[in-house]
């Protein structure tokens, strides 16, 4: 979600992350609580294809329908233990998943995020850095679609290029040509008051290919809570889920704060809708003036 | 929520003050926070809920009873929180999966005036094995590969306070016969707290609740340290509008970052941990996670056996 490098993944790579499955990494069983994630239910979360259909069903659906994700947070700077506001965040990302196999699901991404006033909520076209002062301009984030792979336990390296997304003068700003290291994990289900949550983790680091620029890292772990009983449903292809997420990354390029040690961090919640017109009203505001294809046809972005 | 660094009367060590850039700083992080329109944004907030007996989330003193209804309680009895959470290192860009955190606390509030409210708290927070949820003895730190003992955090019985927009500066000194000088040096302790406006979603309340410390070690060779928590709680709207609800049922999304804490033995690595997870209340001990309960019987047995009675004793 949000600024992922997830996104930038080919179905060449994602088809290669199918193969890393069978050195054991996409099979390996869910670890941890797993003695206590069965349910009278008939729910049995502690095999690994039901726990990874029990996470499609939350972030997605299992009909291959469309879904849609939105996340609100607050971004910070993070520079020498001050924390300090930048912005809001608000992103939106319309999916469409399909099961390749029990232990792999292949799903289209397409995603829109917005960088929010603190003060007023609006979409920011200027913003002052801290630390350096610098009035920088604030880029929309649009990307996809991207066609990936969702496995229990993944790792990739790809080749990360400006040309592959829909804006090149977008790419710029947001990560430079540069070589991809890729891992996402889902974690066991943890189970607890009739509700189920399951995490999962994903870590991308950056490495330029002009070895004069930094490497760039993101850090991003999603959570979805769904009722237990709501899972326990085998004929429900998908679950009303809630969502808490935590992001760190690297500073991006158009935040111009090369030199300055540290980066920003970003949490918040969003939750799951099948209709594009049920997401947070200020995301269809905004998604209205600043991109009115996406609601037009969100369904018809995934498949240019 | 864990780990935060409540004030603890003790000895001055004011030999590393914030300078006054920084407080302006902290200022500015609860202010910015505050004029935070954003989380109102989509205008869903009820602006004409000044209705008799309803809560009125524009005016400070009402979102400040709606916080402390979701974490807390309007009464003086018992409060009990858990929390799940999984810890990673983060160093010059790279990340490195650390620990489970497994935690609860266990309050009494009590309300000062309409701008404020204190709390009594204890807090047990276990370190787990990232993967198995075993609670861990030792541990290999990620980067240095130094293997460091893992203490259980025991903190308190302590008092902190809540508010919309709350600054504090305290000494601090680790308690003796505890684990305290594990995570923090004695020292002078800045704390900035504040609520952030609340937003609503399909009948859910959301609001933010803010809390950045800085440490100030009396020993000046010591590194100042920090901790940066966001705690997203949320409950019904309706419930949590309701003047006659005192104590609502509400979920908590929980992140922080934090300075290598003493234990970690981590010298002066480039880097701090990150963590984050989910929580709620618990209506009472038995409604605790049933490994928290597990692992406190082994390392804090008689916080179980009457917490409030160790409360108690502390407000005396």
């Amino acid at each position: 979600m949000g600024s992922a490098m997830a996104p930038l993944l080919s179905r060449r790579r994602a088809l290669q992350g199918l193969v890393l499955s069978s050195f054991g990494l996409a099979a390996a069983p869910p670890p941890g609580t797993a003695g206590e994630a069965t349910t009278q239910g008939g729910l049995n979360l502690t095999s690994p294809a039901e726990l990874l259909a029990a996470l499609v069903r939350m972030r997605g659906t299992l009909d291959e329908t469309l879904a849609f994700v939105w996340l609100r947070g607050l971004r910070y700077t993070l520079v020498d233990g001050e924390a300090l506001p930048l912005c809001g965040y608000l992103g939106g990302s319309i999916t469409r998943y399909r099961r390749l196999a029990d232990d792999a699901f292949e799903f289209v991404l397409y995603e829109i995020s917005y960088y929010t006033s603190i003060e007023t909520g609006e979409v920011l076209d200027k913003l002052r850095m801290p630390y350096t002062g610098t009035e920088v301009s604030v880029p929309l984030y649009r990307t996809g679609p991207g066609r990936h792979v969702i496995m229990m336990a993944n790792q990739e390296e790809l080749d990360w290029s400006r040309d592959r997304t829909t804006s090149e003068e977008l790419a710029k700003q947001i990560a430079p040509d540069a070589k991809v290291f890729y891992t996402f994990n889902v974690r066991p289900a943890e189970m607890f008051d009739d509700k189920v949550w399951i995490r999962n983790d994903s870590f991308t680091r950056l490495v330029p290919n002009d070895s004069t620029q930094a490497p760039m890292f993101y850090k991003e772990a999603i959570t979805y809570q769904a009722q237990r009983a709501d899972l326990e449903n085998p004929d429900a292809p998908h679950v009303d889920a809630d969502i808490s997420f935590a992001i760190a990354t690297a500073w991006r390029p158009w935040m111009q704060m090369a030199g300055i040690d540290g980066h920003t961090m970003t949490d918040g919640v969003g939750g799951k809708v099948l209709d594009i017109e049920a997401m947070p009203d200020d995301f269809i505001r905004f998604t209205e003036k600043h991109h009115p294809d996406v609601l037009d046809d969100p369904g018809a972005l995934l498949e240019s | 929520m864990t780990e935060q660094t409540p004030p603890a009367p003790g000895q001055p060590g004011a030999d590393k003050l914030a300078d006054d850039e920084k407080l302006r700083s902290r200022r500015g992080f609860c202010r910015s926070l505050l004029a935070g329109a954003a989380l109102l944004n989509s205008g869903l907030l009820p602006c004409s809920v000044a209705i008799a007996r309803e809560l009125n989330l524009q005016r400070e003193p009402d979102l400040l009873r709606a916080l402390i209804k979701m974490r807390g309680s309007l009464d003086t009895g018992l409060v009990i929180g858990w929390l799940r959470a999984k810890r990673f290192a983060v160093s010059e860009g790279r990340v490195m999966p650390l620990s489970g955190v497994l935690a609860a606390t266990f309050n009494k509030f009590r309300q000062v005036s309409d701008e404020q409210f204190s709390v009594t708290t204890i807090e047990i927070t276990h370190y787990t094995d990232f993967e198995s949820g075993a609670l861990l003895e030792s541990l290999v730190m990620p980067f240095s590969g130094q293997e460091v003992e893992v203490p259980t955090h025991r903190f308190g019985p302590a008092t902190a306070r809540f508010a919309v927009d709350l600054e504090e500066k305290n000494d601090f000194y680790p308690a003796e016969g505890t684990t305290e000088g594990e995570f923090a040096p004695a020292g002078t302790v800045l704390m900035s707290k504040s609520i952030a406006p609340g937003y609503v979603r399909k009948g859910e309340l959301f609001i933010r609740h803010e809390e950045h410390g800085r440490v100030y070690p009396a020993a000046s060779e010591l590194p100042t340290m920090f901790y940066k928590e966001s705690t997203i709680w949320s409950a019904p709207l309706g419930v949590v509008l309701d003047e006659d609800t005192r104590n609502v049922a509400a979920r908590v999304s929980y992140s922080a970052m934090t300075s290598w804490r003493p234990w970690m033995e981590m010298g002066e690595r480039p880097g701090h941990t990150a963590s984050n997870g989910f929580g709620g209340k618990a209506a009472s001990l038995a409604d605790l996670p049933e490994d928290f309960l597990r692992y406190t019987r082994q390392r804090a047995p008689d916080v179980l056996d009457d917490p409030e009675a160790l409360l108690d004793a502390a407000e005396e």
